[in-house]
């Protein structure tokens, strides 16, 4: 019975231990780390936050988040070249899950945004920026086609037009 | 006869205050032929008492025992190869890698219909209310679109100044 037990444990933690997004795994590397601020969505919020006022509001908007499923927003404004630094080691390690999608280094600011993709279908998107007083991570879950992308790229426009 | 030295030897003995030479006196007279009536359920004891003296383990027994004892087990030597003394290891390795397979059968198998894989039970809200959550996630919507628009922005700069570049190299 032990052993059974012992059994269905282990794989009950090998799926979740292979079950993690970037953010968590960033993050259980500095547990204890107060200078790391975390903001997590879950897919519960997500649902809620659909059905809000605010999302009726702007039905673009309500558009693009209706493809994610969860956010986590983690910023720093202390050791912010370390914390980057220690992002893209995390990236480098699950480096078979993870694939460049676009990258800048400007003058004050670097960002480098990667993906995760599941039968062509982008699953996971992280956004890794470091300026001079902020290191953050940005970092989605749900079910991103390219077009997405290119939605979210056109908001901003939009928002200025 | 007066046998009331031996009536009072037989209390002290079940009083068991008889020294040895007294319990010999009892056994003596009881193995005589001729015992009074009124002593005679008493007899059968002392004659076998009598008969346990006389037992003894015999001359052989020491030899015997000796044999017995002296005679050396077999120990037979155990080889112990490379693969061996790792055997313990190679066990422990091949059990986590089988659980580790399990794994990755039991997400693909329960995770199979949803492309998405994450485990969320973990996950724990930072806002109660949806219109707060709301500002965070459109907020970070926006500053992705503010960080693909410059990634495009600064790729444009520098394809055209490598054109510019290659123009004046010419």
């Amino acid at each position: 019975m032990k052993s059974v037990l012992l059994a269905l444990w282990m794989t009950l933690f090998s799926v979740v231990a292979f079950a993690q997004d970037f953010a968590t795994r960033f993050m259980a590397e500095h547990q204890q780390d107060a200078n790391l601020s975390c903001i997590t969505i879950s897919p519960t919020m997500m649902n809620k936050i659909l059905k809000s006022d605010a999302a009726e509001k702007d039905e673009q908007m309500a558009e693009m988040i209706s493809n994610l499923k969860s956010m986590q927003l983690l910023t720093s404004k202390t050791r912010v070249q370390r914390y980057y630094r220690e992002a893209l080691k995390v990236i480098d390690k699950n480096s078979d899950r993870f694939e460049p999608y676009l990258s800048f280094k400007g003058k004050l600011e670097e960002c480098k945004m990667m993906v995760r993709r599941r039968k062509g279908t982008i699953i996971e998107m992280v956004m890794l920026t470091k300026n001079k007083h902020q290191f953050s991570v940005i970092n989605l879950t749900g079910i991103m086609s390219d077009d997405f992308i290119s939605q979210l790229a056109g908001a901003l426009k939009q928002k200025h037009s | 006869m007066d046998y009331k030295n031996i009536e009072e030897l037989l209390k002290r003995y079940w009083e068991c205050e008889t020294s040895l030479e007294e319990e010999s006196q009892l056994r003596d007279f009881f193995s005589k032929e001729e015992v009074p009536a009124h002593l005679l359920p008493y007899k059968d004891l002392f004659v076998y008492l009598n008969k346990q003296q006389e037992t003894g383990l015999g001359e052989d027994f020491d030899s015997r025992m000796m044999s017995k004892i002296e005679v050396a087990p077999v120990v037979k030597a155990k080889r112990l190869t490379l693969i061996s003394r790792f055997k313990p290891l190679f066990r422990a390795a091949a059990v986590i890698t089988l659980f580790l397979m399990l794994g990755n059968v039991a997400q693909h198998t329960f995770l199979s219909n949803d492309a998405l894989d994450y485990n969320y039970n973990n996950y724990r809200d930072t806002y109660d209310d949806p219109d707060v959550a709301y500002k965070k996630v459109s907020s970070a919507l926006m500053i992705l679109s503010e960080e693909i628009n410059k990634s495009q922005s600064t790729s444009l700069a520098d394809s055209l100044k490598a054109n510019a570049d290659s123009v004046v190299k010419e």
